[in-house]
């Protein structure tokens, strides 16, 4: 009994002398108020101990207790230091000041900047919207996804095209996300420019290995874009006016420090010099795009906060009175963040998504319509659980309602009758656990499984469901009523990546996951189009699941202002979609009868070389890859390169400050050409002259490649004033900062092929081959503003 | 609609597409039988060409095959053979041929030591009801002119599985657009659709004849996909050779088929 009483008289002292507290809180900009993603806190007297800031700025870390010199650390901010002593749990809410607006001596810092070595991510890009605002692109329009296609293993869909391929998958295999919300179709023009407006996004993240597990549903990537906050400290407005386009953005705070908005638009104007048509009709032409973002925060108390966020964005073209063209995406986020401890930090997200498009035919008494849309309604909760200061758990559930209507037409002031094709609901519901674990002071371990389940209901009270034969042709019909459950598939999706610190300037990173998709774009054309039709898992179309596996390595040179990675990846592709030869998409109900399946794999090597800090800084990037495809049905069953197969890859960005007023910027691109069917001979036949292909994806385009350069000329940032008190001169920041910027998208004029025609001169017989290019030594200036 | 989407394209960002002309080397392909077999429900109009592809650099002198044995045999055994007609290499013809709806026939084509076959069954025949139409005024950008919107209406055969396709002819030139269609998911109603890519300009008097033809499955699909293979814009499909019916060699394309007809004709003034 003594004994017993002795024991747990030790195991309390024990309990008590090894008490441990937690420090908790969010990092925000000091000037802006913005929560600031994936800083990093480090303690100095625990080498290898410290925590990342969530999405939502909060951190949560876990030490015994004792005095601690804590550092924060974040990309563009300068870094914060504080002594604390931990007697007990302690709420710490930190602003940090951004770059270049530190007057005070900021301690050199022990800690390097070496995250891309230790984090146990890979497969990982960031950029920051500093090299967003820098790089040129077409039209001078800023672009965040055209400025991702110059990291490694990301592609461009084309020339000036917004869409890209990671590591070998097709366009569709991105999970593109804003503020949770996924965006179906985000690019406008046909490609030629990203729905999303540069101004009014915080933070870009690519992730293009196996993502963590909180996220699923797409084979390749998922990319992670967050919106702005909005400035909780004071009023503020940005904007800029371009060659095609302006766009004004103003944020303010509700309550100061507690809540604020942002709201940011655009618009395009090619349509305002038709006005100055003498033609009536090109007059009442339009062909525009604009973008609507707003969002709004609050916090309650101390432990909640709430987010409302919304995007709105259509493209329109209009011909006369009599056709019609309009698409465009819509999105809103709802979340509720919730402290349940300081140590657990809660969100639900209630997210709408949609896309649409209408064509339309015929004068306002005569009306000929087609359109077709998905929309999503998708509930979410998802949990951060920092156990202690070696693991950090993350866990959620996650449901979404999908209802596509793939084409819906109307007519008006005209009898006539045209079935639509009949609606599609479906049901995709995921649970995921994911813990990430630092073992001793050289290993960092993120591993987690994924849930997911999709479930095809049916849409109507006689939903058809068709079999269909090995040839495409309908063998059976089956009815369903509304809500009955047609199809059920799900699967688990492990994901595991790990860093080990080889020495303080390398280190070495594998990691190997499975993913899934349920949802299908079928686009059977080369450029990404607003027709093209996406298409949910059925009892006919299966789920893609992929695997892959990549293993890198890390270096960082000279105190980390250079980083060298490489990664080596091999992705194996199931139920991968392709068409029967000459399959028709739009309109089409029995679409999946010209549907085949096959598999794909597509493997390689990439390499970045990085500058980040000085006057110089930019990127080398090399990419050389493999993807390929084989279905029975195509090419005699044969292995064949993919669409989207590239063997080289280049991509050099320099960005020159050459003072506080210049910054000059470069970059160039050289890629293999896409791999294409060409014919090889030609008959008549029906009057016409055919062409006879002999492969699949047999040839090549030329290779591509292209320099842009731009000059961003910053009017002065400081003014001289007299103090009032001493009557010296001293220089101050102005208030209202501007700058133009010029550039120049393909320097030297190469004419990249756009397309390649191949036509016959029936009279003279001869056959050409044409290729169109289509920009050509464009420039461009804009003039941006901030106060 | 593909072409339109490279047009938006284009006209959205207000510049000009540069085009030239580039050198590209293929390799040649083995040459192919060409063979275009059609029998219509019209007395002595069925016919059937043969002949031969070229290299794609090689020009349009596509070699007649002349000689061929050429026969078609119906379900009844009957054997008619088609000769080659007089002055035009490579078409053979039999002036006292007409298909019948509801059967099936039989090809045989003898050429170079080499045996070509192919069956198509005929449907019954088909029936235009009519062909109404919409009035748009001008449209602007350089075109004063009302435009039509035509449409074409007919009722499917509830009996038999049935493929389409409507083919116009504007004041004597066929529209190489391609209509065509089948009753899976509509058998026995009636079809109604427009010409969407044909646009008909008022002013010009328009005659215009509305083929409407029904065939098997095998030329459906050979005609769906040739359809898409047939356009070479950045929005089009993977081009790919249009799936034949023709039996017998590696190296042959075309199609079989009997073709059932109807035509029905408009004048817009």
């Amino acid at each position: 009994m003594k004994l017993l009483a002795f024991l747990s008289l030790t195991l309390l002292s024990y309990g008590i002398l090894a008490q441990d507290y937690t420090i908790s809180g969010n990092l925000r900009d000091s000037e802006t108020g913005e929560d600031i993603i994936g800083a990093r806190i480090l303690v100095k007297e625990l080498p290898g101990t410290g925590a990342i800031t969530n999405v939502y700025g909060f951190y949560s870390l876990t030490l015994p207790k004792g005095t601690y010199t804590l550092l924060y650390k974040s990309i563009s901010f300068a870094d914060f230091e504080e002594t604390i002593e931990l007697t007990g749990d302690i709420t710490k809410d930190i602003e940090m000041a951004p770059e270049g607006k530190v007057f005070e001596k900021v301690t050199v810092t022990a800690v390097k900047e070496d995250e891309n070595i230790t984090s146990g991510e890979m497969g990982v890009e960031k950029i920051t919207m500093k090299d967003i605002e820098n790089v040129p692109v077409l039209f001078g329009e800023k672009d965040v996804l055209k400025t991702m296609q110059l990291l490694p293993g990301v592609k461009s869909a084309g020339e000036g095209n917004a869409g890209f391929f990671v590591r070998g998958g097709g366009a569709d295999q991105n999970l593109i996300l804003l503020d949770e919300a996924p965006v179906y179709n985000a690019s406008h023009l046909l490609g030629f420019f990203s729905v999303f407006n540069s101004d009014a996004l915080k933070d870009v993240k690519l992730y293009k290995g196996t993502p963590p597990a909180e996220f699923g549903g797409r084979l390749s990537s998922v990319m992670d874009i967050k919106m702005k906050d909005g400035n909780s400290k004071k009023f503020s407005a940005s904007g800029g006016i371009g060659l095609i386009s302006s766009k004004l953005t103003i944020e303010s705070p509700i309550v100061k420090d507690k809540g604020s908005f942002i709201l940011s638009g655009r618009r395009t104007y090619a349509d305002l010099f038709l006005a100055f048509s003498d033609n009536e009709n090109a007059q009442n032409s339009v062909l525009y795009f604009y973008d609507l973002n707003a969002k709004a925060n609050y916090r309650i108390g101390k432990k909640d906060r709430i987010f409302v966020s919304g995007y709105f964005g259509r493209d329109k073209f209009g011909f006369s009175d009599q056709f019609g063209f309009d698409w465009g995406n819509a999105t809103g986020t709802m979340r509720w963040n919730h402290l349940y401890s300081d140590k657990l930090f809660g969100n639900l997200s209630v997210i709408f998504s949609q896309y649409n498009y209408k064509i339309k035919f015929g004068s306002e008494d005569q009306q000929f319509e087609i359109g077709s849309e998905i929309q999503d309604i998708n509930i979410k909760k998802d949990f951060d659980y920092y156990l202690n200061s070696n693991n950090t758990l993350k866990f959620g559930v996650n449901g979404i309602f999908h209802n596509f209507r793939p084409g819906e037409i109307e007519t008006t002031g005209f009898d006539f009758q045209v079935d639509d094709i009949p609606n599609r609901y479906s049901v995709e519901t995921a649970a995921y656990i994911q813990n990430e674990q630092k073992v001793g002071k050289r290993l960092n371990l993120i591993y987690g499984l994924r849930y997911s389940s999709f479930t095809q209901l049916g849409a109507s009270d006689q939903d058809s469901v068709y079999i269909f034969t090995d040839a495409g042709e309908i063998e059976n019909t089956l009815y369903y009523g509304k809500w009955d459950n047609i199809v059920t598939y799900h699967g688990l999706a492990p994901r595991i990546s790990m860093s080990l610190l080889l020495d303080e300037q390398s280190s070495l990173k594998a990691s190997a996951g499975r993913t899934y998709q349920y949802l299908h774009l079928l686009s059977n054309s080369a450029a990404s189009a607003p027709t093209d039709v996406w298409m949910p898992s059925s009892n006919n179309i299966r789920p893609g699941i992929a695997d892959q596996g990549s293993l890198g390595y890390f270096r960082n040179f000279k105190e980390n202002m250079y980083e060298f990675s490489t990664e080596v990846y091999y992705k194996h592709m199931q139920n991968v979609v392709d068409y029967r030869d000459g399959a028709e998409v739009n309109l089409n109900p029995t679409v999946e009868g010209d549907l085949l399946y096959g598999i794909g794999r597509a493997y390689g090597v990439e390499f970045l070389l990085r500058k980040r800090k000085g006057k110089f800084s930019g990127w080398l990037s090399y990419t050389l890859a493999r993807t390929e495809t084989q279905i029975d049905g195509i090419n005699n069953g044969e292995w064949y390169a993919a669409r989207q197969d590239r063997t080289h890859d280049i991509s050099i960005v320099g960005i020159y400050n050459l003072n506080e007023r210049l910054t000059i910027s470069g970059t160039w691109v050289y890629y293999t050409g896409n791999a294409v069917t060409f014919p090889t001979a030609k008959y008549e036949i029906d009057g016409q002259i055919v062409n006879y292909f002999s492969e699949r994806n047999g040839y090549r385009f030329p290779d591509y490649h292209r320099a842009d350069i731009g000059v961003t000329l910053y009017n002065k940032k400081m003014k001289t004033i007299i103090d009032a008190d001493t009557g010296e001169e001293k220089e101050v920041p102005k208030k209202f900062e501007s700058s133009w910027n010029f550039s120049v998208y393909n320097l030297y004029g190469r004419e990249n092929a756009y397309s390649i025609n191949f036509n016959t001169d029936p009279e003279t017989g001869v056959t050409t081959a044409t290729q169109i290019a289509l920009f050509k030594f464009i420039p461009s200036i804009a003039f941006n503003f901030k106060f | 609609m593909k072409r339109l989407l490279l047009i938006i394209a284009v006209t959205f960002l207000v510049l000009p597409a540069c085009e030239k002309e580039i050198t590209i080397d293929v390799e040649d392909a083995p040459q192919q039988l060409v063979i275009e077999g059609v029998l219509n429900n019209y007395l002595g109009e069925s016919y059937i060409l043969i002949s031969k592809s070229v290299n794609l650099y090689g020009g349009t002198n596509f070699e007649k095959v002349s000689g061929a044995s050429v026969s078609v045999e119906d379900e009844a055994g009957i054997v008619y053979v088609f000769n080659e007609e007089s002055g035009t290499p490579g078409r053979y013809v039999l002036p006292t041929f007409q298909a019948l709806p509801n059967t099936t026939y039989d090809l045989m084509v003898t050429v170079d030591g080499e045996t070509i076959t192919s069956t198509s069954t005929s449907p019954s025949i088909p029936k235009l009801d009519s062909l109404p139409y919409l009035v748009n005024p001008p449209a602007g950008f350089g075109q004063e002119d009302s435009t039509y919107f035509l449409f074409y209406v007919f009722t499917d055969d509830v009996t038999q599985e049935n493929y389409y396709r409507v083919r116009p002819e504007i004041n004597g030139d066929l529209d190489n657009n391609f209509y065509i269609g089948n009753d899976q998911l509509g058998n026995g109603e009636q079809v109604q659709a427009p010409f969407f890519a044909t646009p008909l300009v008022v002013g010009d008097s328009n005659n215009i004849k509305v083929t409407l033809s029904s065939f098997d499955e095998a030329n459906y699909t050979y005609l769906f996909s040739w359809a898409n293979a047939a356009d070479q814009s950045p929005f089009s499909a993977v081009p790919s050779n249009p799936v034949t019916n023709l039996e017998g060699s590696e190296n042959v394309v075309g199609y079989f088929g009997a073709f059932m007809l109807d035509t029905m004709t408009l004048y817009l003034p």
